[in-house]
C-alpha cells in the first residue's frame, strides 16, 4: 500500500524517481492543484473519502499515511 | 496564523495600506487605497466585510465579501460577492486557503448575510468545490459579435467587408424571430438598490440607454487589445430587448469598438449577439456558491439557488468591469 502511494504521488506529481520524504515545501510542483489530484487518486485506490480537512492536510508523504490510518485504510 | 474580521469602515489606515500592498503584489497590479475604497463601500451597504489573514503580525491573506440584496423565490435576502482573494506566494496551499474561505463564510454568516455567489477562476474554483466551500452553481457564458474583424485581429481586417453587413444582417435576422416575452427570474439582484451604486465602481464610466422601453448599461473599453463594447445589462430581459441594445450599439456607438460582448446566462439561444460553445471560450467564467443560513432556506429554494437556469446573472453582478 506504501508502494501504491508512492506510484500515485509520482504519476501526479509527474516526477521521476521520489522519496519517502517527499512533501509540498520540498517539491514544486507539489502545489494546490496537484494536493487536489492526489485525493481524488487516493479516495479512487483506497475507497475512502477524504473531506475538506483531510485534503488540506494532505501535505507530505507522511501526512498521506496518517490520514489513511485514520481511514481505516489497514495495511499501511 | 490569525484571523481578523473587520468591515472596510472599521479598518485603519494600517489594514488599509497592508490590503493594497498585498493586493498589487499578489495581482501585480499599482491600485491605491482610494480605487480600493471605493470599489468596497459603492454598494448598498457602503461597506465590505473583510477577512485578512496574519502570520506574525504580517497580512499574508485577505477575502473580502461585496454585499448586496438578492431575491430568491421572491424572498429578498442579503448575499455577497467574495472578491479579492489573495494569499502571498509563501503561504500559499489549501490549508491557508481554506481556514481564509471558512472564517469569511462564518464571518458573513454572523453579519446576517445568507447566501454567497462566486465567480471564480479556473485556478480556485476547483478549490472551492472540493473543499466544500461552494456547490457548482454553472457557467456563465460568452456572446460575441464580431463587428469589424480586423479589429479584432490585423490578419482579418480584409474580412471587414463580410463581417461589418454579417453583424447588421444577423441583428435584423435574430430580432425578426426575438420573442418580446420578458424573462422571470428564480434568483436575481434586487434591482431598486442595486442600481444606486453599483455603476459608480472603477472609474464610473458607464454608458446608460433607453430604447423603447429596454434599458442597458454598457462600456466601451480596451481589453486585451481589442476596441471592446461591453453589454454589461440588459433590463427587464428579453429576446427582443437583447436585439434593441445591440442593435443601438451598431447604430450609435459602430466607431469606438471593434467587437461587442456580453457575458452571462441566458435561456435563449441568440440575443442578438453569438452564443461561443464553452470549449471555444477564450475565457471560462465559472459559478458557484453555498447558503449560510440552510437551515432558515427551504428545499425548493436551494434547488432554486444552485441551478444556473433561474439565474439572472451577469458581469453586473462581478467586480471585474
Amino acid at each position: 500500500m506504501e508502494e501504491k502511494v508512492l506510484e500515485i504521488l509520482k504519476s501526479v506529481l509527474e516526477l521521476d524517481s521520489i522519496e519517502r520524504n517527499i512533501a509540498s515545501s520540498n517539491c514544486e510542483k507539489w502545489d494546490s492543484m496537484a494536493q487536489l489530484n492526489i485525493s481524488v487518486e487516493l479516495e479512487s485506490e483506497f475507497g475512502v473519502t477524504l473531506e475538506p480537512e483531510d485534503i488540506a492536510a494532505l501535505a507530505s508523504y507522511e501526512d498521506i499515511l496518517k490520514i489513511l490510518k485514520e481511514k481505516g485504510v489497514s495495511d499501511l | 496564523m490569525d484571523f481578523v474580521n473587520k468591515k472596510t469602515t472599521d479598518l485603519n489606515e494600517t489594514e488599509l495600506q497592508d490590503i493594497v500592498t498585498l493586493f498589487n503584489l499578489v495581482f501585480n497590479q499599482d491600485r491605491t487605497v482610494e480605487i480600493l475604497l471605493n470599489q468596497y463601500t459603492q454598494n448598498p451597504f457602503g461597506t465590505c466585510y473583510h477577512t485578512l489573514m496574519y502570520d506574525n503580525n504580517v497580512l499574508v491573506g485577505h477575502i473580502t465579501g461585496l454585499p448586496g440584496y438578492y431575491v430568491l423565490n421572491d424572498k429578498r435576502m442579503i448575499a455577497v460577492n467574495p472578491i479579492d482573494l489573495m494569499i502571498d506566494e509563501k503561504h500559499r496551499g489549501l490549508q491557508g486557503f481554506m481556514f481564509l474561505v471558512k472564517k469569511a463564510w462564518q464571518y458573513y454568516k454572523e453579519q446576517g448575510v445568507q447566501l454567497v455567489y462566486n465567480l471564480p477562476n479556473n485556478n480556485s474554483h476547483p478549490l472551492f468545490i472540493k473543499l466544500k466551500c461552494t456547490q457548482n452553481i454553472g457557467n456563465l457564458y460568452t456572446y460575441v459579435l464580431p463587428f469589424r474583424a480586423g479589429g479584432i485581429a490585423k490578419s482579418l481586417r480584409l474580412l471587414n467587408f463580410l463581417s461589418i453587413p454579417f453583424c447588421w444582417a444577423w441583428v435584423s435576422f435574430t430580432s425578426c424571430f426575438a420573442s418580446k416575452k420578458i424573462l422571470k427570474f428564480g434568483v436575481q439582484r434586487d434591482y431598486s438598490t442595486f442600481l444606486e451604486r453599483r455603476y459608480k465602481r472603477f472609474d464610473g464610466n458607464y454608458s446608460f440607454a433607453e430604447v423603447k422601453g429596454t434599458k442597458f448599461v454598457y462600456k466601451v473599453m480596451n481589453y486585451d487589445g481589442k476596441r471592446t463594447a461591453f453589454l454589461i445589462d440588459v433590463y427587464e430581459k428579453s429576446q427582443k430587448a437583447f436585439c434593441e441594445a445591440v442593435r443601438y450599439l451598431l447604430k450609435y456607438e459602430r466607431k469606438n469598438f471593434d467587437l461587442i460582448l456580453y457575458v452571462g446566462f441566458l435561456p435563449f439561444l441568440n440575443p442578438g449577439l453569438i452564443r461561443i460553445p464553452h470549449k471555444f471560450e477564450p475565457k471560462n467564467f465559472n459559478f458557484d456558491g453555498t447558503i449560510l443560513n440552510g437551515e432558515c432556506i427551504s428545499e425548493e429554494d436551494k434547488s432554486i439557488y444552485y441551478d444556473i437556469n433561474n439565474w439572472d446573472i451577469n458581469l453586473a453582478d462581478d467586480d471585474v468591469i
